[in-house]
């Protein structure tokens, strides 16, 4: 029996006249046995005795949900062993059908899993083994599995991870009902394949069937009051993504590959930082800025910026009235390193382009500088932002095609979001 | 409290890795809810990460770091202490 998930050839070989028999949930990424298979899993029915010098390394008890709060049980659930030759996953289904062990020889192609049954039939993908198997054999092989959710825009992937409860489902939902494809709305692996990287599904529920698209975007998504997506590269890009992905960091070699295959991916795709309103919106909202021109510019300017040159874009927007009107060019310089301070009007990067607002206070918290930002004539931006998502300072705008200092104070709100609102009437 | 004699050595439980000038810790856990915790130093965090070695002292490290980054010597150690204190649980902090 073959297992095809994410491009992977899994061969199971069963012995003893053993009958394998997977759930359901397996039916679409079954496939007949042929050509060379990334693994071999043996399956017996007998049971494993851990070999004398193995010691415990890592730990995974229970996580079970009480009235909607996440609590760690204490009860076994898997765990890992390791000896001089061989890591050994050893894991309590909890259907309470006994242990089973999977003993993975290093650098061998050939598993073995010991059932510890005395029935004819078992399933060797019985949960949570099957999300182990493929953990390995993804790691393995420079793959990543990640929580996440996933859809296929226009040919292209685009990936939705967060922690429980941070709206992963819920955004494949409201692509869904728009009629994209949702590629898999939980768990997926992101495989290199001649130097791009795809997004894959994996088998979690009963109708999965297996879809693939080549990754275009990654999204760190939370649940906020608007919807607002923050370009984020470099370390902290990694560090978002890596803090998502299905990781069992007890190993330093493991770890440390994990974080060049994440490196990688983080260096080739766009990823942002995302906090949207569970509604049709959020679908509009992406797919208009993901608009092919609109994000060309940006990145010309975004690159302009940091190779220390000026760039000059139209204002667009009330919220900065009347320091800066929508018919104004403003003009943004890019970060010397001097201090920014409260009354300075820098440019935030948001996805697609972009926006143009007043620091209004500075704070430092767990090591990190925040600065607070609001638009003139709009209520304070829900998010304070950090240095990395400011993308450079406005001091001058352009005005009826003269150049002129920008305003360094305000009005009070009340009166200046009446007056914008005005002067958008008007336009 | 670290003082500037001491000669700090990372711990064999982190992996870091250099990213775009700036650097990840990751620490290495043997329990999956324990695995939650990542640590990001900026430029002259990571330019510190790189000078221990387990044979230079703080004071030593606080000469690189007054070279490399323009300040006095003495800011230069107070920050390597401080620097040193925040990341404690990833260092070893030998004496001489």
């Amino acid at each position: 029996m073959d297992l095809l998930v994410a491009s992977f050839r899994i061969r199971f070989e069963e012995s003893e006249e053993l009958e394998l028999l997977p759930g359901q949930r397996f039916s679409a990424f079954l496939a007949s046995t042929q050509g060379n298979a990334d693994v071999t899993i043996r399956v017996s029915r007998s049971k494993f005795e851990m070999p004398d010098g193995a010691v415990k390394v890592f730990d995974a008890p229970l996580i079970e949900e009480e009235n909607g709060r996440v609590v760690i049980s204490g009860k076994p659930f898997w765990c890992v062993w390791k000896d001089a030759e061989s890591t050994i996953v050893v894991v309590f289904p909890p259907d309470g059908s006994g242990e089973k062990v999977l003993v993975m020889k290093d650098n061998s192609p050939v598993w073995d899993l010991f059932m510890n049954s005395t029935e004819n039939a078992v399933d060797p993908l019985l949960y949570p083994l099957d999300g182990l198997i493929l953990y390995y054999l993804s790691s393995g092989n420079g793959a990543i599995m990640v929580h996440a959710s996933a859809v296929c825009y226009k040919g292209k992937g685009w990936l939705f991870s967060g922690r429980s409860g941070n709206g992963k489902t819920t955004i494949a939902k409201l692509f869904d009902s728009q009629g994209i494809e949702v590629i898999h709305d939980d768990r997926v692996i992101l495989v290199k394949r001649e130097g791009r990287w795809f997004i894959y599904s994996t088998p979690v529920y009963l109708n999965d069937v297996p879809r693939n698209a080549p990754l275009d975007h990654i999204w760190l998504i939370e649940h906020g009051k608007s919807n607002v997506s923050v370009p984020v590269e470099g370390a902290i890009a990694t560090a978002m993504v890596l803090s998502n992905c299905i990781q069992q960091t007890w190993e330093g070699e493991a770890a440390e590959a994990m974080l060049s295959a994440i490196e990688d991916l983080t260096s080739m795709t766009q990823v942002s930082h995302l906090s949207f309103v569970p509604d049709a919106n959020i679908c509009n909202y992406l797919i208009y800025r993901k608009e092919e021109e609109k994000e060309s510019v940006f990145a010309v300017a975004l690159s302009m910026l940091r190779d220390g040159r000026s760039v000059v874009i139209s204002a667009g927007g009330a919220s900065m009235w009347p320091a800066i009107k929508p018919e104004d060019r403003v003009v943004i310089e890019p970060l010397t390193g001097a201090e920014l301070r409260p009354g300075d009007v820098v440019a935030l990067i948001r996805l697609g382009g972009f926006v143009v607002h007043r620091i209004i206070e500075v704070f430092s918290h767990d090591g990190h500088r925040y600065y607070k930002t609001q638009g003139d004539a709009s209520p304070a931006d829900e998010h304070p932002s950090e240095e990395y998502e400011i993308a450079g300072v406005v001091k001058e705008i352009i005005r009826g095609g003269t150049r002129q200092a920008v305003n360094p104070r305000r009005l009070p709100v009340g009166i200046n979001r009446l007056m914008a609102l005005l002067a958008t009437l008007r336009i | 409290m670290i003082d500037k004699s001491a000669i700090p050595s990372r711990l064999a439980t982190v992996v870091s890795k250099k990213i775009k000038g700036e650097c990840l810790l990751v620490p290495l856990s043997s329990n999956i809810a324990d695995m939650d915790s990542l640590y990001k130093l900026n430029e002259t965090g990571a330019f510190i990460w790189d000078s221990i070695d387990g044979q230079r002292s703080i004071s030593d490290i606080a000469r690189l770091v007054a070279g490399e980054f323009e300040v006095d010597l003495e800011e230069a150690e107070r920050d390597t202490i401080d620097f040193i204190n925040a990341i404690e649980k990833f260092i070893q902090p030998n004496k001489r």
